[in-house]
């Protein structure tokens, strides 16, 4: 590999929504995992209150990569949205060409932290259902409604566990991204 | 790319409803990765983003009398490009303290950084679809 050029796709979602498993369908490498640590100024702020005692912590991250070309190669990084994990979003996220938000349609509630971070960053995102059989099978309509999405935000359907699924939710992403770039020509977001 | 040896972490893949693992929480992790940056939280220099791929140019290394022995790990590593985030997983060097220590030594001159890709390219995000398409 040599690339001389690399970018990165934050995949954002709840506790077990199947981000590693996402990640891992697409990956050209088994899905590593790297630890990011809650900064002392983090474990002060209101949202460390929520890691009871604990004074310092680390989360994992794991994350995949694909191999555009010889010259272009994609992260996929996999974080947790839980408002809690806000202190590592920025050092992930900042940067990427934009994101999924993948959820669980039995608890879209734990998506809402990931999507006003994406939205207050004016980071691209799609959300992607990963369908479980337990989960109540919304409609697209009704997840957009639950969450207050705006319009313009696709939402796709996907299972974690298939290739081809993934791969259109990531297709969907940067269909998106073109979307967005055709219809503000003048420059892409800071 | 070749991955070393031993150095694979376990993934749970193919079952979405099993736990993915990245949310476990630990402590003292902090306390080694604020070690190997001798106490710094920030590089001097600027920091690169977690997806820059670096690279250990060969003919440099010694010259320069690197002593650290966490730098002669992450460039011997790094005979292979690959990114911050690959160096923080194959080396167990929390993330935060591999970008304090990546930043510094590309800084410094022991490793290249390639550039990072800017997210208004149309032209490099048209690629990338029809790379997708093929996967």
């Amino acid at each position: 590999m040599s690339a001389t050029q690399s970018a990165k796709i934050v995949i954002a979602g709840g506790f077990g929504v199947g981000k590693t498993t996402f990640v891992g369908a697409v990956s050209e490498i088994s899905p590593l995992s790297t630890e990011a640590s809650m900064t002392a100024a983090a474990a002060m702020s209101d949202d460390a209150s929520k890691v009871e005692t604990k004074t310092s912590t680390t989360v994992a991250m794991d994350f995949g990569r694909i191999a555009v070309s010889d010259e272009i190669v994609i992260y996929l990084f996999g974080t947790p949205g839980q408002s809690r994990f806000a202190f590592m979003w920025d050092q992930v996220a900042l940067g990427a060409l934009g994101a999924i938000v993948l959820l669980d349609t039995a608890r879209l509630a734990d998506s809402h932290a990931a999507i006003d971070y994406f939205e207050s960053k004016s980071i691209p995102f799609v959300v992607a259902a990963n369908r479980f059989g337990h989960s109540p099978a919304g409609s697209s309509e009704q997840i957009r409604a639950a969450l207050t999405l705006p319009a313009h935000v696709p939402i796709v359907d996907v299972d974690a566990r298939e290739r081809s699924s993934v791969k259109h939710s990531l297709i969907t992403l940067v269909e998106h991204l073109l979307v967005l770039r055709a219809s503000s020509p003048v420059s892409a977001p800071a | 790319m070749t991955i070393p040896a031993g150095q694979h972490t376990n993934s749970s893949v193919g079952n979405p409803n099993e736990a993915d693992g990245e949310d476990e929480a630990n402590d003292g992790e902090i306390v080694r990765g604020f070690m190997l940056t001798r106490g710094r939280t920030r590089a001097v220099s600027a920091e690169l983003p977690i997806e820059t791929v670096v690279s250990a140019p060969l003919n440099i290394g010694a010259a320069l009398g690197m002593v650290d022995r966490e730098q002669r790990r992450i460039r011997e590593l790094l005979l292979e490009p690959m990114s911050i985030a690959e160096v923080s997983a194959y080396l167990k060097i929390p993330l935060r303290a591999a970008v304090v220590l990546v930043s510094e030594m590309v800084a410094a001159g022991s490793l290249s950084a390639s550039a990072t890709a800017d997210a208004g390219d149309t032209d490099l995000l048209h690629k990338i679809r029809s790379a997708l398409q093929l996967l």
